[in-house]
């Protein structure tokens, strides 16, 4: 058998055996000099003959040499070749040294079009697979997370499928894509599909992070390109099996600051107003402005009817201490979640020849009781080369499940705001609170009047919002060798998401004792008396087809190597939507649109786009250290008019490798390389959805009525004569590696965005809110610096190997339109969970987000209360207080609060190993943008804040405020108190009102990843003769932050949503988590 | 090298084929919304925006107006009781105006001219001048010139708010010119979901809003030339006013259906499911209104307001002690009366009294008295109370009741009309009632009762929307430094 496969493996390799039966047998093992492991496939030859072997599953070879001079060869991919004279030995054991700081590794860049790292004239930045997956993250941005400079991932949400954004060097686009291209296995890819990849199918990714490979990929990679290459075979002619499991567990790493002081009170007239105009306890209010905890006990809630077992009602009280509870019962609303996963994949094979087959099962539970996630991947890939033809196919299914709950019956608030709406001393988790079947948690019987039992939305089917998604991708090619410098390639890729959503909301009713109001709260039983459920259903689907016609050519002259590709890329997108949705239902339970009263309110979107370039990507290299690259591509798109569809955009870079080409640098002992590079790229880019060059009408306001119809126009102007925008890049930057332990890259950069497409907020007079046009400039700049030593320190077994990456990049908005000094960067819709921003190019709702002219971009500006604003008063800066209320006065001008993007992010990766096992730490810093928590606005009004107890709840001294006198000085404020310092302050004053006072530094330190792995030595192993590895690792995500103290609020890196205006919190989030857990996997 | 070139052929015609083949790129066709929409398919939603505008927009002026208050169950903004509001507050009045009609009007009248349709014009310059007047009535100085030209002009600037006045009478003149120049052209009739093409009502609307223009400017001086002038235009036209059953109401065939049912029906009203909606339980009935009707023995006490526990109960707006819902009147069943019910642009009743106040003035010709009590006959009817026409007789001939009989008033009889006035616009137009007040400060309206209230006045105006500050702010700060107590409206005197 054994014989069998080396003679498989030799033939594999092109190479003859021959047999001499006077030659002597030399036998040995090589392994890793790193860690001692087998190599499996390592190649050995016997130089100046034909001879040569593989070495075996365990490392082992065997060859034959005519003589004792001979000398053998070692050589495997990514280790140093080293050789040795036979001489009079029958056992040579080798131990490979890792390549490390030599510059020929090849690098899959555009295209899949493979280049050796010496000629590429841009960043490109390489992670492997198992760096990404250590930490056993489930989306595989996560695992990116801090490794490489350049690449900004911000998860914007927490949840069982946690929404994240990618951005490479920053934002270009004032108001369209800044997200990265995702090319996976050569096809480009619709982000989305991010989500369903499996991490452990990553053979590798490149990160391209200037817009270099734009000529190549098309406009979409004016934003950088996010390559995917997912795993072949097993690396050898063997079968290889891998299993995997991890489970993690995920809780709230911390809450915002809440006050443990104050009970209820919502501002109540009599009967809860005292003689002396103190606020009393109000055991129903959701407010927390009440007098200060005192232990005594106290009722919570209205009187409850509680059935007797002769069916007689009798009325009831929940009491309870009023006191904060030693577990804040807000935090153990959210209880442990959990994620498991297992993976299993069958790989055969290598090279051209290959057959890989994976699975994997995700279950995810969130930590809002009920919330479920379930992923299924399937995957395949294969490969086969045979004469002169090349084919390669790959296929991946991934089914999607999500069940989350949904806002509540009244006013759809999210369960968060409703949790946050109950006071410290109320005890949430009590069993009869959280059973809504008892009468203390049901809707009649809660305590608070004004907000529903966040219980309620979070049981059974009461307030579902469901998603299935169904995702395909596939693609083929096949590549034909003409000649040894020329090769044809072919290859069709395809796309498919469809998603079928359903959002539920129960009917409520009430007890004709709460809709009574026994009270006189004015509860939401009395206001609600009745609600229909509700239903509605989203068809989304989006399919992309593409197909690429590669020619190579690379012949070779002399001390010149030439490679010219040729390319022709079609792509055709097609997306729909239908939406129909009944907003009031007959039947209880029964979520069928067919089951309502009145009109279903029906939608459909359908588009459609196309797509055409042809380009033309040059280099010449001469004698392996100078190399240029020249590109240029046409794109002709029906997304403008004809006039304007045609356009071409060009791209140069070079490199060249000092330490070839300077004879004095040759020889630098110290000095393992030196590159420099540099490149300019101009790329077009559309940023206009389909059918954006005419103004449209459409039937809105209740039209039509029956057969009475009506139409109005669109609230966007648009324009037909929109054209293409253009980023130019220049790019520059020198790698060095020194003393076989340093490897430094930096790069400079510098792109600038014209033209630009943007839907622009216009003064409503003008008869739109938007105009859509071309328009401002944006000009991006950054430095980028990856320092990696390895190792750091080295005692016998022990090592550590450490990275450091760091970030500078800022956006600055040159122009906009005409004397225009900022527009407004609209969020997405969030509340249908779908992106029709990206459908329909329609916008969701202005944020307080904007492109400002002479600012950073994106830029927050907000109100604020009004100050002494000439920068030569003393008194700069301070708050002018009203004289007789002791509150600031609301300043409607909206002002600069710095930007929402970060200025600088450090990044460090460390290893640790010591023998078998292996301790990973991935840590980022995040500095210089700001974050508007517009969920503080909500805690104050609550009055569950920590802030909001400041002050005792006592009338103050404004801080920093002056008074403004007659002649128009100031004068410092000292005696004039707020004429409230409680509820009305909180929750009216212009304090409140004002954007400002909730923006802190978004600042912050995250330790992203731990994960400590042991590795079972393959001598025990050997024993049980089928397993081959066996790894167990414990692994943690997010254990801890860091964040100056202002921030009180969430995590800064928490958004609305994942459109460019990003840096605004609301109660639409939950509380950041953290996780941990293990993982456990076998190699057969 | 001849194997490159015929390659390189190849390559270049695949490309150059395909991208001369321009149907492929011809796609961007889009299936989703209309392009090109005549002019009588924009009317009618134009229309049912514009009396859904009227009849829905100004819940704080039913506050303000002494016909609303706040409900108990509800926490509430203190700057909503105080008048201490910001920028944002009720941007709608200038946004809605703007983007959802008057651009559509606009659109109108620019198809209509193209088409050659001057009813369909002379329709969209109408309600052109009864959009924009809204917008001066509450901020004064607006853009208008600049107005509605989208990014040509994408700054407008602010044109001053008596000149546009001016221009109202302009436009109307020309918009009663194609009325009759249009006779027997393009009539967009049942989409014309006011008047159903009828264009002698038309006119006559015209008129009356010409006439409510001409009325703003009463209290200026100076001003009596000017108006008198045009005055006898509208005699000339010999059309005259909307009268007697003729209310200015749109109804496009609302149905029992959320979104499509009568928009203060849907907005202030009840849900398909029959259960009030949040907006019927936030605004209760003010204790103002209800001392106002019970005290003149009115009729219309059952329609404005419902009664609870058998009795009428409100509080005054701004008052601390609010009563829950169980213990306050609802919106009464005169004003919400189905979910069809006509939406209402500019009732009978508000044009009779507009005629009543012109000939107390002795600007047109009829008895004052007896547009007076037409004018409160129409209110009976356009309320559903019973016996309309007999209880409005036998309401305002009780004998020497102040605020009602015309003979017991013998002093300001226009105090007599704009007070009935007030009493007929209940929750159907709080706008007309506020221009009323700060024209004449009638009726003597109870200031907001929250303590916090330390200007004690109503509002003169509002700010210019936060979105101008965002938008258009070097025009907007070019209007100074607004107040909302003393910055007035041009004709305010």
């Amino acid at each position: 058998m054994r014989k069998l496969l080396l003679i498989i493996s030799a033939l594999f390799f092109g190479l003859a055996i021959q047999s001499i039966a006077q030659d002597r047998q030399i036998t040995g093992k090589v392994t890793s000099s790193q860690d001692g492991s087998p190599l499996i496939g390592v190649s050995i030859a016997l130089k100046g003959s034909t001879k040569g072997t593989t070495t075996n599953a365990e490392g082992v070879y065997k060859i034959t040499v005519p003589s004792a001079n001979g000398l053998l060869s070692f050589s495997f991919i990514g280790f140093a070749t080293k050789t040795f004279t036979v001489g009079s030995r029958n056992v040579i054991n080798v131990a490979l040294q890792e390549k490390q700081n030599e510059l020929d590794e090849v690098v899959v860049g555009a295209f899949g079009l493979q280049k050796n790292e010496r000629e590429i004239g841009s960043s490109i930045a390489k992670i492997k697979g198992a760096d990404l997956s250590q930490a056993n993250p489930t989306n595989l941005a996560n695992g990116l997370t801090a490794k490489v400079s350049g690449l900004q991932i911000s998860t914007v949400n927490n949840g069982v499928n946690p929404g994240v954004s990618i951005t490479l060097r920053g934002n270009r686009s004032l108001l369209g894509n800044n997200q990265a291209l995702l090319v996976v296995d050569g096809i480009i890819t619709p982000q989305d599909f991010l989500a369903v990849l499996n991490p452990n199918d990553v053979e590798s990714t490149s990160i391209l992070k200037g817009s270099g490979a734009a000529a190549l990929y098309g406009s979409d990679a004016s934003n950088g390109v996010l390559v995917v290459n997912l795993k072949k075979g097993s690396g050898s002619e063997k079968p290889t099996i891998f299993y995997s499991y991890s489970a993690q567990n995920e809780s709230v790493a911390y809450m915002p600051g809440l006050q443990q002081q104050f009970g209820s009170n919502g501002g109540e007239g009599n009967p809860f107003l005292d003689k002396n105009g103190q606020r009393l306890y109000v055991p129903f209010e959701n407010q927390s402005f009440g007098p200060a905890y005192d232990g005594s006990l106290q009722p919570l809630g209205y009187g409850v009817q509680v059935l007797q077992p002769d069916g007689s009602y009798k009325l009831d009280t929940l009491k309870t201490p009023y006191s904060a509870l030693g577990v804040d019962p807000r935090k153990d609303f959210f209880k442990n979640a959990l994620t498991s996963q297992h993976d299993i994949a069958y790989r055969v094979g290598k090279d051209d020849n290959y057959f890989s087959l994976s699975l994997q099962q995700v279950n995810k539970t969130g930590i809002v009781p009920n919330d479920v996630y379930q992923r299924s991947n399937i995957s395949i890939k294969a490969g086969r080369k045979y004469d002169k033809f090349t084919t390669n196919i790959g296929l991946t299914y991934s089914y999607q499940y999500q069940n989350v709950a949904g806002g509540d019956f009244n006013q759809g608030r999210p369960v968060y705001w409703n949790v946050l709406n109950s006071p410290a001393h109320a005890p949430l988790n009590d069993p009869r609170i959280r059973d809504i079947n008892s009468p203390y948690g049901d809707l009649s019987g809660y305590f608070n009047a004004y907000y529903p039992n966040p219980w309620w939305q979070v049981s059974g089917e009461n307030s579902r919002v469901l998603g299935n998604n169904y995702a395909l991708r596939g693609h083929a090619d096949i590549a034909y060798q003409f000649t040894d410098w020329l090769k044809v390639l072919y290859r069709v890729g395809g796309t498919n998401s469809s998603s079928i959503g359903k959002v539920n909301v129960a009917n409520a009713a009430f007890s004709d004792y709460a809709i009574g109001d026994p009270w006189g709260a004015g509860n939401i039983a009395s206001s609600v008396v009745s609600k229909n459920a509700n239903t509605t259903d989203v068809n989304a689907s989006s399919t992309r087809f593409t197909g690429d016609l590669l020619i190579t050519i690379n012949p070779k002259f002399g001390d010149f190597e030439t490679s010219l590709t040729l390319g022709h890329h079609l792509q055709q997108d097609f997306n729909n939507y239908n939406f129909i949705s009944a907003s009031s239902l007959k039947i209880p339970d029964l979520y069928n649109v067919s089951n309502r009263i009145g009109e279903p309110a029906v939608g459909q979107g359908i588009y459609r786009s196309n797509l055409v370039g042809a380009f033309a990507d040059f280099s010449l290299g001469y004698k392996k250290f100078a190399f240029v690259h020249v590109s240029g591509r046409n794109d002709w798109t029906s997304l403008l008019s004809p006039a304007n569809r045609s356009f071409f955009y060009p791209a140069i870079d070079a490199s060249v490798i000092l330490s070839d080409a300077i004879p004095g640098l040759k020889n630098v002992s110290w000095l393992d390389y030196l590159k420099v590079r540099g490149g300019i790229a101009k790329v077009g880019n559309i940023n206009v959805s389909p059918y954006q060059l005419q103004n449209t009408y459409n039937q809105g306001g209740g039209f039509p009525f029956g057969g009475q119809v009506g139409f109005g126009q669109s609230s966007q102007q648009n324009d037909p004569n929109l054209k293409p925008e253009f980023t130019t890049g220049l790019e520059m930057g020198f790698e060095v590696a020194f003393l076989k332990k340093f490897n430094l890259e930096v790069s400079y950069y510098k792109t600038n965005t014209t033209n630009q497409t943007v839907p622009i907020q216009v003064s409503r007079a003008t008869g739109f809110t938007s105009a859509n046009l071309n328009t401002g400039e944006m000009q991006t700049r950054g430095v980028e610096v990856d320092l990696k030593i390895r190792p750091i320190v080295k005692f016998g077994d022990f090592y550590w190997d450490a990275s450091v990456n760091y970030s500078y990049n800022t956006s600055e908005v040159i122009s906009l339109y005409g004397d225009l000094p900022r527009l407004n960067i609209p969020q997405f819709n969030i509340n249908t969970g779908i992106n029709f921003t990206r459908l329909n190019g329609s916008f969701g709702n202005a944020s307080s987000v904007f492109a400002a002219v002479g600012q950073r971009y994106p830029a927050l500006y907000l109100n604020d209360v009004k100050r002494v604003d000439d920068p030569a008063n003393p008194n700069f800066g301070k708050v002018i207080i009203d004289p007789v209320s002791g509150y600031p006065t609301l300043d409607p001008t909206l002002k600069y609060q710095g930007s929402t993007q970060p200025l600088h992010r450090l990044g460090f990766v460390n290893t640790f190993h010591y023998k078998n096992t292996s301790l990973s730490i991935v840590a980022e810093y995040r500095g210089g943008a700001v974050i508007y928590n517009q969920i503080g606005n909500s805690l104050d009004f609550t009055g569950v804040g920590i802030n909001s107890a400041s002050n005792g709840r006592q009338n103050f001294v404004y801080p920093n405020s002056v008074i403004q006198n007659a002649d128009g000085t100031f004068t410092p404020n000292t005696s004039v108190s707020t004429r409230d310092g409680n509820l009305e302050f909180w929750t009216n004053s212009a304090y409140h009102n004002a954007g400002a006072t909730y923006v802190n530094s978004a600042d912050f330190w995250k330790l992203r990843e731990v994960a400590l792995t042991y590795t079972i030595p393959k001598a025990l192993l050997a024993k049980t003769g089928f397993i081959k590895d066996v790894a167990v690792s414990l692994t943690g995500r997010n254990l801890l932050m860091l964040r100056p103290k202002t921030n009180v609020y969430t995590d800064p890196e928490f958004s609305l949503d994942g459109s460019n205006a990003a840096g605004t919190t609301n109660e639409f989030q939950t509380p950041p988590t953290r996780m941990y857990g293990f993982r456990l996997s076998v190699g057969f | 090298m001849k194997k490159i070139i015929s390659i390189l052929g190849i390559f270049t015609l695949t490309f150059v084929g395909t991208s001369c083949k321009d149907d492929f790129f011809d796609v961007n066709t889009n299936p989703n919304d209309a392009v090109n929409v005549p002019a009588e398919l924009i009317l009618p939603a134009a229309l049912q925006n514009s009396a859904s505008y009227v009849s829905t927009n100004f819940q704080f002026l039913n506050l303000w107006m002494g016909y609303w208050n706040w409900s108990g169950n509800y926490s509430i903004n203190t700057s909503d009781k105080n008048y201490q509001f910001v920028n944002t507050f009720n941007n709608g009045i200038w946004n809605t105006q703007y983007v959802s009609l008057l651009s559509n009007y606009n659109g109108i009248e620019n198809k209509a001219i193209e088409a050659k349709q001057p009813l369909l014009q002379a329709m969209a310059k109408t309600m052109k001048v009864h959009g924009f007047q809204y917008v001066v009535d509450t901020y004064n100085n607006v853009p208008y010139t600049d107005a509605l030209k989208g990014t040509t002009s994408i700054l407008p600037k602010y044109d001053d708010a008596k000149t546009i006045y001016e221009d109202f009478i302009v436009q109307l003149d020309a918009a009663m010119d194609l009325f009759t120049k249009g006779a027997g052209g393009y009539n967009p009739g049942a989409n014309d979901i006011l008047f159903h093409g009828d264009i002698s009502k038309w006119k006559k609307f015209v008129n009356t809003l010409k006439l409510k223009v001409l009325l703003r400017q009463s209290e200026m001086a100076g001003r009596d030339i000017y108006i008198k002038a045009q005055l006898a235009k509208i005699k000339s036209s010999n059309v005259g006013f909307l009268g007697a059953d003729e209310n200015a109401n749109v109804n496009p065939g609302y149905l029992k259906s959320t979104g499509k049912q009568s928009p203060f029906w849907e907005t202030y009203g009840f849900g398909i499911n029959g259960q009030p909606v949040e907006a019927n339980n936030v605004n209760r009935a003010n204790l103002y209104g209800i001392t106002f009707y019970k005290q003149a023995n009115d009729p219309r006490l059952e329609a404005f307001y419902a009664p609870v526990g058998g009795a009428f109960d409100g509080r005054f707006f701004g008052d601390i002690d609010v009563l829950p819902n169980s213990k306050t009147s609802a919106i009464g069943p005169g004003i919400l009366k189905s979910f069809d019910q006509d939406a209402v642009l500019l009732g009978s009743h508000e044009s009779l009294f507009l005629q009543a106040e012109a000939a107390e003035r002795g600007w047109i010709t009829g008895d004052a008295k007896s547009l007076y009590q037409m004018a409160i006959t129409e209110s009976f009817k356009n309320t559903n109370v019973k016996d309309a026409t007999t209880a409005a007789t036998d309401y305002y001939s009780q004998i020497g009741l102040k605020n009602v009989s015309w003979d017991a008033t013998n002093a300001d009889k226009i105090a007599l009309i704009i007070t009935q006035k007030w009493a007929s616009l209940n929750a159907l137009n709080p706008f007309e009632a506020w221009c009323d007040y700060r024209r004449l400060g009638i009726p003597s309206l109870p200031i907001s009762k929250d303590p916090s209230t330390t200007i004690k006045k109503i509002p003169a105006r509002l700010f210019y929307p936060q979105s101008e500050f965002n938008y258009n702010a070097d025009n907007v700060k070019g209007q100074g430094t607004i107040n909302q107590f003393d910055s007035k409206i041009f004709w305010m005197r």
